[in-house]
């Protein structure tokens, strides 16, 4: 009994010192946003302000408006990074539960070619195609639009074989029976295989969302105008050449995570439960 | 679980109903506005918007109108990204030399020359006489028939920050080291008096400052070959070595500020760093200690030497009339009213003799001793080398520094290997650190898929069977 309890209490010593070394980052960034310009750059660091600057987060609302010379605030930056995460998800989801049911499900010529083709392209890095996505925008007109900032981003590989791997684990029972009762293979996708996939579906929506509320370099690539900015470029503003304000760069760092945190919280059970059934490290 | 679908289906289409309204179709530059593609933000973006402002009240043939487009490292590939199009590029970018010799081997870039001596538009050889030589030259592209290319726009010049109270405190008579060993038994000083030496953030503009303050070049005559394996560059990487052997000097976080906080914090007695760092480091000493700065030691025997460094503007190519019109504005913002206001709000330097001699410029030095350091200065600053694949040889000679400072390699092989390494991306060969090539990246592609197509092929014959 003993040894139980002792395992039990090493584990959740374990067990906590991983959250305060995954939580730590969090208190720095808040701590960080309440301190004074002072404090933040003392060296050696501060562990807590000695006053809380509330301030630092009107400042770092308002920041976005200096440099565009008051064309935007940091309400337009969230507007266009949650219209375009939103779009992004949701179209990702569209083209995964397609293309994941289709490599999963059904027989045609050339399924292993293509999904070994979709597949190989995981390999090749952003960086790479980067010109000619580029030039592609240009060329279709779409330049500084929200077509350029969701379009090419709406096909997921990974999210496409996650979802392939669900849907291969779904009895072919179920799908004979729905023949019996008149399925064919959309209403059986639509009706049965992808609602017994939401913890797949979910664990897709947040990596989706969050890769697209975190891009910066394509979103700076095709965009021109303030009005057409995302929040990543909002925090990219705040860091200067020489000098960066850190206590209004955590301020907006802390506004700027909220909504990803938020959609977390809420579908924080059926991510867990898409991890462990899809076998995913996250 | 239906309900739980339409739930989810009536957000999916709530999801694009939201992207409904999103600004769709081509969005041409507006033709008679030039656009100028910059990176400054905060208290700098609103007075170059000021500046930019004024400039249109003008009634110019164009009026310019700004985009910020973040770091140099985002625009530098927003701008390769863009002539690779072949469509819309701006008419303005700010771009450092190497960046420019890149856009002009593209094609991209225009020679400033024939504006500069047009009648109508250009500038007079007295106005062309009072912007500093070292600054102007740093705009000539002797590897691209010595031309203009580019005009200043951000200049400052690599200084030693002291803490002059420090080196009182260690025994010292509190004035700047003026020579490299004189650095160096300051830094032994303070090291006995318990405190920190230099800070030192490895940065490819310290190291080929320290290279030319040990009378060294950085490249060879014909601007085709580094010459780190000289005996002045291994002197620079033998001191940076020694000095971190001793416990002289240490390693901040790279980009991190690091020096710039143990300064202020009083923590070290040197850093080097921008001149542009001074209106923070004030704002963050206040008045807790008594500090200047200097131009960087150089060797016995050796002239002061420092690096201008800062960006410049480049006008893109366009049309004629684009061109001509982006020129004019590159006019404006150099003249002298419009540079002592830059250098005024911003920290830079002003790049003409006469701003210097403005009330607000003199009143400006008059108010502290420290204040024209910087500028006084800028006799004895030069500009790095501005060929194509500098940007990569940065990141090798940043890689050899770090090298030095943590002891791993003797200084001669450190400077040899940067010497090869360096002509290697001068031949275009690219960084010899980048990471693999679009080829092989594509054959490794290759390989797995079809490994993983073969693996497929074998567990579908044995379901079958």
């Amino acid at each position: 009994m003993r040894r139980a309890g002792t395992g039990k209490a090493a584990s959740h010593a374990v067990l906590i010192l991983g959250a305060l070394v995954v939580a730590f980052p969090f208190f720095w960034m808040l701590s960080t946003s309440l301190k004074t310009g002072a404090e933040a750059d003392h060296s050696p660091p501060t562990l807590l302000p000695a006053s809380p600057q509330f301030s630092n987060y009107a400042e770092a609302w308002h920041s976005a408006a200096k440099t565009t010379a008051g064309h935007v605030t940091f309400t337009t930056y969230f507007g266009n990074s949650v219209t375009v995460a939103a779009c992004v998800t949701a179209g990702v989801l569209l083209t995964s539960i397609l293309a994941g049911y289709a490599f999963a499900n059904m027989r045609f010529r050339g399924k292993d070619l293509v999904f070994v083709l979709f597949l190989s392209t995981m390999m090749i890095p952003f960086e790479v195609v980067l010109v000619p996505n580029f030039r592609t925008m240009v060329a279709l007109g779409w330049y500084d639009t929200y077509l350029a900032l969701t379009v090419p981003w709406m096909a997921n590989v990974f999210s496409i074989f996650i979802l392939r791997q669900f849907f291969r684990s779904i009895p072919g029972d179920y799908f004979d029976a729905a023949q019996i009762d008149g399925c064919g293979h959309w209403r059986y996708m639509w009706q049965v295989a992808v609602p017994m996939a939401a913890p797949a579906l979910v664990t897709i929506t947040i990596f989706t969302f969050l890769g697209s509320w975190n891009a910066l370099m394509w979103p700076m690539l095709v965009t021109d105008s303030a009005e057409m900015r995302v929040v990543q470029v909002g925090l990219s503003i705040l860091q200067g050449e020489e000098s960066t304000r850190f206590q209004v760069l955590m301020a907006a760092s802390a506004l700027v995570i909220i909504p990803v945190v938020v959609l977390y919280l809420f579908l924080q059970r059926r991510f867990v439960e898409g991890v462990s059934h899809t076998g995913i490290k996250a | 679980m239906a309900n739980r679908m339409r739930r989810f289906g009536t957000l999916l289409s709530l999801l694009c109903l939201l992207a409904a309204p999103a600004g769709c179709g081509d969005k041409a530059p507006p033709q008679g506005e030039l656009i100028f593609w910059h990176m400054q933000s905060q208290d700098n973006a609103v007075l170059l918007q000021q500046i930019v402002d004024d400039y249109n009240a003008a009634d110019p043939p164009m009026k310019v109108s700004l985009r910020y487009v973040g770091g140099y490292t985002d625009l530098f590939r927003k701008v390769r990204a863009t002539i690779a199009t072949n469509k819309m590029p701006p008419d303005l970018v700010v771009a450092y030399e190497s960046m420019v010799a890149e856009y002009i081997e593209l094609g991209a870039a225009v020679a400033l020359d024939d504006y500069i001596a047009d009648p109508e538009v250009g500038l007079p050889p007295a106005d062309l006489a009072d912007i500093f030589p070292g600054i102007l030259a740093g705009n000539r592209y002797p590897t691209y028939g010595n031309l203009y290319y580019t005009f200043p726009f951000t200049k400052s010049v690599l200084m030693m920050y002291y803490n002059r109270d420090m080196l009182r405190q260690a025994g010292l008579s509190g004035e700047p080291p003026v020579t490299w060993s004189e650095f160096k038994e300051a830094c032994k000083a303070v090291r006995a008096a318990g405190r920190q030496g230099y800070a030192l953030s490895v940065d490819a503009s310290t190291v080929d400052a320290m290279v030319m303050s040990f009378g060294g070049e950085l490249l060879d005559e014909a601007n085709r070959r580094a010459l780190f394996d000289s005996p002045a560059s291994l002197a620079a990487f033998r001191l940076i070595h020694d000095m971190a052997r001793d416990g002289l000097c240490y390693q901040i976080d790279t980009r991190s500020y690091g020096d710039r906080k143990d300064f202020a914090s009083g923590l070290c007695a040197f850093m080097i760093r921008s001149s542009t760092t001074r209106p923070y480091i004030e704002k963050d000493i206040e008045d807790r200690f008594d500090w200047d700065m200097a131009i960087i030691p150089h060797a016995e025997g050796v002239d002061p030497v420092t690096v201008l460094f800062g960006a410049n503007i480049a006008v893109l190519r366009t049309t004629p009339e684009r061109q001509r019109a982006a020129w004019r504005f590159v006019r404006y913002f150099s003249s002298s009213e419009v540079t002592a206001r830059w250098a005024m709000g911003t920290g830079y330097l002003p790049v003409r003799a006469s701003a210097a001699k403005t009330p607000a410029v003199r009143a400006f030095f008059e108010e502290r001793a420290r204040n024209r350091r910087a500028f006084d200065a800028l006799a004895h600053a030069r500009t790095e080398p501005g060929v194509a694949g500098w940007q990569a040889v940065r990141t090798e000679i940043e890689l050899a520094e770090a090298d030095a400072v943590r002891n791993r390699i003797p200084p001669k092989e450190i400077a040899e290997k940067l010497s090869r390494e360096a002509n290697i991306a001068l031949s275009g060969g690219g960084s010899g650190h980048s990471g693999p090539t679009a080829v092989s990246i594509l054959a490794v592609a290759g390989i797995l898929a079809a490994l993983l197509a073969a693996g497929l092929r074998k567990r579908n014959r044995e379901a079958t069977q």
